[in-house]
């Protein structure tokens, strides 16, 4: 055997090496869920992983609590100023929620009601990755959380769109990971806020598939559109920063800044059902 | 309990403490220290100091080990860390046991050779698939390279520590 192996070594490691990366790109390729070898592979590996997973969440609160303390704490601080400012607006809001109610009846407008059922969650990790832009949170199944749902900021800014799902847990691509796309409107034109690999890395979005004709313009609010149908309609994703053209030269596209600064997530909400009339 | 086995157990429960230990600090500590924004890779760096000390069984062992937990930390790869540490630990055992002195030289030429061949797949579907321009792919691979082979000189002297604590037959 040690002769073998002394003799063909090296020619086995290449030809392994060769196989398992031409399996790995096309695996890579395809996407993590669409093939019978790594639904096999999963379904293997997946006990062994939630074991893996259970360990790593209880390093992660004992992480938290050791080095996250003071942070909470002045987070904690900030949040009770903030507390006291909005009960001030919130009373103000009343008063203009009044006016606009009379002001709405004396020109006859249709209100436009928007009812989001969301579950509270926290950001307990941020990947390592340096190749996709991802965050899990505290969270999961148990609580009506499902594959796809929109994730927005305390602020209501869209923030993520949820990629994974455990128990007690679920993995949330940030708005600026290459696998998102959701359908955008900015000014009065449809579009597409797609996540792109290089603007990932300065925490900004695209906003590609324009009309052609339309026009960008920097400082204008992006939202989403509420088309598929699987994000609601009106959540803010950002602010054009600059317009661009495609390599093509022919069309433009726009990069959108983030309305929530990424780096600061601590609370999020998910958004597990929404109405919209 | 015969001196062998106990070696052995005491083996398998030091690796277990040095791959966790190394989880927590890739996934939560340098995950944090980004340099030009770009985290390491520290576990396949490890794998391959286990494999060339230990040989192709514990180099097997510790990838397939290191690999879940990476596809635990990484949700874009769903069991490409597994495999491919797993071969790579086999792979640099046997190099080890034939081919191979096991020298600090060594060690740094194998995991830069490993650390290449996952930033090269890791960019290899963005290149064709999605169209991404190679340059900035090429920034955030050669980077990551460079940056998780800083890891081997102290990781060197753990994996060269811990396997002086018994003699094994590499394969």
């Amino acid at each position: 055997m040690k002769e073998f192996l002394k003799r063909r070594g090296l020619i086995i490691i290449i030809v392994a090496l060769f196989l398992s990366a031409a399996t790995l790109v096309t695996l890579h390729a395809t996407g993590s869920q669409s093939t019978v070898v790594t639904n096999t592979v999963n379904v293997v590996l997946e006990p062994v992983k939630g074991g893996i997973k259970g360990l790593v969440d209880t390093l992660e609160d004992l992480y938290g609590f050791m080095y996250k303390y003071d942070q909470l704490k002045a987070e904690n601080d900030e949040l009770r100023t903030q507390v006291t400012e909005l009960e001030q607006t919130r009373k103000d809001m009343e008063e203009l929620e009044s006016q606009n109610n009379e002001l709405r009846e004396a020109l006859n407008l249709d209100e436009q009601i928007r009812e989001l059922e969301k579950v509270e969650a926290t950001v307990t990790q941020w990947s390592s990755s340096n190749w996709s832009s991802t965050y899990t949170i505290s969270k999961g199944e148990e609580s009506g959380i499902a594959i796809g749902d929109p994730v927005i900021s305390p602020g209501g800014e869209l923030v993520g769109q949820v990629r994974e799902v455990g128990n007690r847990w679920a993995t949330v691509s940030s708005i600026v990971d290459p696998s998102i796309s959701v359908g955008a409107t900015a000014g009065n034109e449809g579009a597409i806020a797609a996540g792109d690999f290089v603007l990932m890395q300065q925490g900004c979005l695209k906003l590609t598939n324009v009309p052609s004709g339309a026009e960008l313009v920097t400082g204008d609010t992006v939202y989403t559109s509420g088309a598929g149908e699987v994000i609601p309609p009106g959540l803010v994703i950002g602010a054009i920063s600059r317009v661009e053209k495609e390599d093509s030269g022919l069309t433009s596209y726009a990069v959108i800044e983030p309305a929530y600064s990424l780096g600061q997530l601590g609370m999020v909400f998910v958004i597990t059902d929404y109405n919209y009339s | 309990m015969s001196k062998s086995t106990k070696d052995i157990i005491i083996r398998i429960l030091t690796h277990s403490v040095l791959l966790l230990v190394l989880f927590v600090l890739q996934s939560m500590f340098f995950s944090r220290l980004r340099i030009f924004g770009i985290a390491p890779l520290i576990l396949p760096v490890a794998v391959v100091g286990v494999a060339l000390f230990e040989g192709p069984s514990w180099g097997g062992g510790f990838g397939v080990a290191a690999g879940l937990f990476c596809d635990v930390g990484f949700p874009e790869t769903a069991v490409f860390f597994t495999i491919l540490l797993t071969l790579v630990g086999m792979g640099v055992g046997l190099l080890s046991a034939f081919y191979l002195t096991r020298g600090l030289a060594s060690f740094l030429l194998c995991s830069a050779l490993a650390l290449a061949l996952i930033a090269f797949l890791q960019m290899f579907a963005f290149l064709v698939f999605d169209g991404v321009s190679p340059g900035p792919l090429l920034r955030t691979g050669g980077l990551q390279t460079l940056y998780s082979i800083l890891f081997a000189f102290p990781l060197y002297y753990f994996v060269r520590r811990i396997s002086r604590r018994g003699k094994t037959d590499p394969l």
